[in-house]
């Protein structure tokens, strides 16, 4: 035998193998001889393993106040988990998080992995694993604790000036994010060589936290060359306030928005709307089109886009009215419509509770308008507002189950258990005489499934088997099981 | 108190879309006329049809039998009222059977007394010993061919070079293996197919394939001498060449009595067929205890031996040179597991390699023996992990397990906590499938499959 270690001989042994026997030389028995002695040594090496050691142990995390969820809500949320929702696993972290209890240590790992991967991480999950959380992600790079706005580069320059078109545009979003007037000056610092194509782009990020500070340089860009860049400069001037081309805009509203008085003894007032008989060709440089689509008036056309780029204190400014009566005040005009429509886009962009609520309310009155389109205006509001004008609207629409649900579905975020209760109990009172399923129905019943307040479960099953049929499709029933897994949820945790 | 806890209960379902119709099928609003006795729950649930379904569970094993359609089994409804019970035993009312609770319980008793009886029969059953010894001696002399064709293939491949034999395509070895199947040595098959993927493993294939080599190079050495080796032996060398052995032999046998511990679990899939590998220990005896069973296609394994539980009972070991595989011969009621207490455990890796390398000397083709640790921890060297025990000495783990979320999970549950780790060791690596905390009752189930 050979005196070296059988790991140093089995090093030996597996090169010939590795070439082969006939090649390194060792006549017919080779092979035979090669496998006997690995046998041998084999077994030796794994029965002699020398170990490693003076390894250290994985600190143990800080200790941790909060106490684990008791194991009813721990195995809900193994079984998220096995099936993830994102609602659901951000609302069991959202109830852990409020009676002050944490995931179970061996459990946190599984969470983060999942988390890690969402593309929106919500911040409620990463709390609920409490300092275990902190602790793992702080050993495991993939779930180091995402920033939630991400800093920016300290070579940010070098990048904007050297970087491909996408890292330029990527930097620019997160400049524009944390800090608005760097983003400005990185545009003009390379304006005059950036192609049509690259400005436009960056023009777009300015709609991102505009303000007046922007104004100068767009009002210029409203001559730039290239047509996109001036259209998407006017694009961000019709939403700053103060700007330029807002008070042009707002001249030439003035002279199409007037009044008349009503009723017999003239006290009442009427907004009246007299379209522009000739286009202006100043109004093309504040983007305005001259060309309508097909099948729409001209006059029309430019009434809208004047008025989408006017503000709405025009509106008050000229009937001396609040918000709601202003829009009653126009509600029998012949361009209604159009001028309703294009307050609702200035009142998406703003955050006047006032109008934001008159409008939304409106809109669902008009029924030539499709509310959904400005869903922003719900979003704008507080949420009470949002309930109030829910449940107004869908008691009052004429039309099918479909636009109560989608109205009620349109209350984001989660429900008060009195709004819960008296939207579902709203449903059962205008069932329809037929139930039929449509996919209208499926997504908002699905939208209200993740609302819901859960002690309003009972009654919204109730309201569904009003509007759908016996043999729900698969997307309602998953529905109703949100419902009662979020009810057994809420429970679980008060238990 | 339910003897079977949610965790367990979601282990059983065949799929993960079963696993999650039982979850919201576990739910007292889907019930009625629960109820429950001695050894069975049952329930009916409302499904599409006009008639509710009769759910039944059979508690001892758990047992399922559901009256609707499904082709699953066990179907969300056995899934969900079980998961029920163990989520809210107290809603299950203790009642008289019903009888299609009892009529079943009572075919599933004359069943099983049935099989006994026909294995007795079988036994009694006169054999024609002429006819046997020709048929023995006929099987011998194709092994002992097959036999000496995979001693030429082998040592072929050493001449020619392992770095040759890693561009062979996948053909090659499937044809070898299938030249061992056709000479009833269907052991020998296994081990050829397992060569490519062994060429294929990365960082230290080449001493790894060569040892794999020599394991077989000595198998055969011993296949072609079986009649001179000690009678243990060439039963291990039988088995390891195919011949399977006859499960009531095994069960006729006397059994090792002692408390045993479900110390852990591990799954590995192959093609259509699961098989599992449940570890058990016995607390006084310190013996390892190896069961083997199989799921095929969607139908979930048996849940009497949950990890995590002890129970005292009697196991046949399977005849071998170093007995390890082995079937439950009786079964005591499980019970959660009671503490380290005990030498089944070991404390350093020391100890535990020494019980390694007893094994070895006795079983030298033994390629995954059980490891159980007392007082481990994980420790970390750069970008390598290891498992610790606590005089600071480590066994590199498995780089799957490494790459998996269950060294997280491993790590979350062991840091600064007295704790027992399971793990699974082939010479090389260590592979966790289980951990024991016995302070927290906390019993973290590590091997992989769908469900965590």
């Amino acid at each position: 035998m050979t005196a070296a270690p059988p790991h140093g001989r089995l090093r030996t042994l597996t090169a010939s193998a590795v070439i082969g026997t006939d090649r390194a030389g060792g006549g017919t028995d080779a092979a035979p001889r090669l496998l006997s002695e690995v046998a041998l040594l084999g077994a030796q090496a794994r029965a002699g393993l020398c170990v490693a050691s003076g390894l250290q142990a994985v600190e143990p995390p800080p200790p941790d106040a909060r106490p684990v969820a008791h194991d009813r809500p721990q195995a809900s949320l193994l079984r998220l988990l096995a099936d993830p929702d994102a609602g659901l696993i951000e609302e069991w972290a959202t109830l852990a998080n409020e009676r002050g209890v944490r995931i179970a240590d061996a459990t946190v790992p599984l969470v983060l992995d999942w988390w890690a991967r969402q593309p929106q991480r919500s911040e409620a999950v990463f709390i609920a694993c409490g300092k275990v959380g902190e602790w793992l992600a702080g050993l495991n790079r993939i779930w180091r604790k995402p920033v939630a706005a991400a800093d920016i580069p300290p070579d940010a320059d070098e990048i904007w000036q050297t970087g491909k078109a996408a890292e330029r545009a990527a930097l620019l979003t997160t400049v524009r994010r944390v800090d608005p007037a760097r983003a400005l000056a990185l545009i003009r610092s390379t304006w005059s060589a950036d192609s049509a194509d690259e400005r436009s782009r960056f023009v777009t990020v300015l709609f991102h936290r505009s303000s007046i500070a922007d104004e100068p340089f767009l009002e210029a860009a409203l001559d730039d060359k290239s047509k996109s860049v001036r259209s998407v400069a006017a694009g961000v001037l019709r939403f700053i306030p103060g700007s330029r081309l807002r008070q042009r805009m707002r001249e030439r509203a003035r002279s199409i928005v007037g009044t008349e008085k009503k009723g017999l003894l003239k006290r009442g007032v009427r907004l009246t709307i007299s379209p522009p008989q000739q286009f202006d060709k100043a109004w093309e440089r504040d983007g305005i089109v001259e060309e309508a689509a097909s099948g729409r008036g001209k006059r029309a056309w430019w009434t809208r886009q004047i008025l989408e780029s006017t503000g709405l204190d025009v509106w008050t400014e000229v009937s001396g009215l609040a918000p709601e009566s202003t829009l009653e005040a126009l509600s029998g005009d012949d361009f209604a419509d159009e001028a309703i429509e294009a307050m609702a886009v200035q009142a998406s962009a703003s955050t006047d509770r006032a109008w934001c609520f008159a409008l939304a309310d409106a809109l669902t009155e008009r029924p030539k308008i499709p509310w959904t389109r400005y869903s922003p205006l719900w979003q704008n509001l507080p949420k009470p507002d949002r309930e109030a004008l829910a449940l107004r609207a869908a008691d009052r629409i004429k039309a099918g189950p479909e636009d109560r649900w989608q109205l009620i579905a349109a209350v984001q975020g989660a429900w008060s258990p009195e709004f819960s209760r008296a939207a579902m109990e709203l449903m059962v009172r205008h069932a329809p005489k037929r139930t039929r399923d449509t996919w209208q129905h499926w997504h908002a019943i699905e939208e209200a499934s993740r609302h819901l307040h859960p002690s309003a479960a009972d009654e919204f099953e109730k309201a569904v088997a009003s509007v759908v049929s016996d043999d729900p499709t698969p997307s309602i029933k998953r529905s109703i099981d949100r419902v009662r897994l979020r009810a057994d949820m809420h429970k679980e945790f008060t238990s | 108190m339910s003897p079977w806890t949610i965790e367990q209960v979601n282990a059983l379902a065949p799929d993960a879309s079963s696993a999650s119709a039982g979850q919201s099928l576990a739910s007292v609003r889907k019930w009625s006329s629960l109820g429950r006795s001695e050894r069975a729950v049952w329930g009916l649930c409302q499904g599409s049809g006009k008639d509710p379904y009769q759910a039944r569970v059979d508690l001892s094993e758990p047992a399922f039998k559901c009256s609707c359609p499904s082709r699953k089994f066990p179907c969300k409804h056995g899934l969900g009222l079980l998961l029920l019970f163990a989520k809210d035993a107290a809603q299950f009312k203790s009642s008289p059977e019903p009888a299609w609770v009892a009529d079943w319980l009572a075919g599933r008793a004359e069943r099983s007394e049935k099989k006994l009886e026909q294995a007795k029969v079988a036994e009694e059953k006169p054999v024609d010993p002429e006819a046997q010894a020709k048929r023995a001696a006929k099987r011998s002399e194709r092994m002992q061919e097959g036999i000496a064709a995979c001693r030429t293939w082998l040592e072929d491949l050493v001449r020619q070079g392992l770095a040759a034999a890693k561009s062979e395509g996948a053909s090659t070895w499937d044809r070898a293996a299938a030249r061992m199947v056709d000479a009833q040595a269907g052991g020998l098959a296994g081990w050829i197919a397992s060569i490519p993927e062994s060429l294929a493993s990365g960082d230290g294939w080449d001493l790894r394939t060569l040892d794999l080599l020599g394991r077989l190079h000595l198998l055969l050495s011993a296949a072609e001498r079986i009649d001179r080796l000690p009678p243990d032996l060439s039963v291990t060398v039988q088995s390891l060449l195919g011949k399977a052995t006859n499960k009531d032999e095994v069960l006729a046998q006397e059994g090792v009595t002692d408390t045993w511990i479900v110390a852990g679990q591990s799954i590995s899939e192959d093609g259509t067929v699961r098989s599992r590998r449940t570890w058990l220990f016995g607390r006084s005896t310190a013996r390892r205890a190896l069961i083997l069973d199989f799921a095929p296609g969607s139908r979930s394994f048996d849940a009497s031996l949950p990890f995590g539980v002890e129970f005292d009972g009697e196991l046949a070991f399977y005849p071998a040179s170093l007995p390890l595989r082995a079937l439950v011969k009786d079964k005591g009621e499980s019970r959660p597991f009671s503490g380290a207490d005990g030498t089944f455990s070991d404390r350093t890796i020391e100890q535990a390699l020494q019980r390694y390398a007893q094994s070895l000397a006795v079983d030298p083709w033994l390629n995954r023996w059980p490891l159980l640790l007392g007082g481990a921890a994980v420790g970390r060297d750069g970008d390598r992990w290891w498992l610790l025990d606590s005089t600071g000495r480590g066994l590199p783990f498995r780089p799957s397990f490494t790459a998996s979320v269950h060294l997280w999970r491993l790590i979350a549950a062991s840091a600064g906590r007295e704790v027992l780790i399971t793990a699974e060791w082939d010479g090389e690596y260590a592979t966790p499938i289980g951990l024991l905390d016995h302070a927290t009752h906390q019993f973290c189930d590590l091997s992989p499959r769908w469900a965590a």
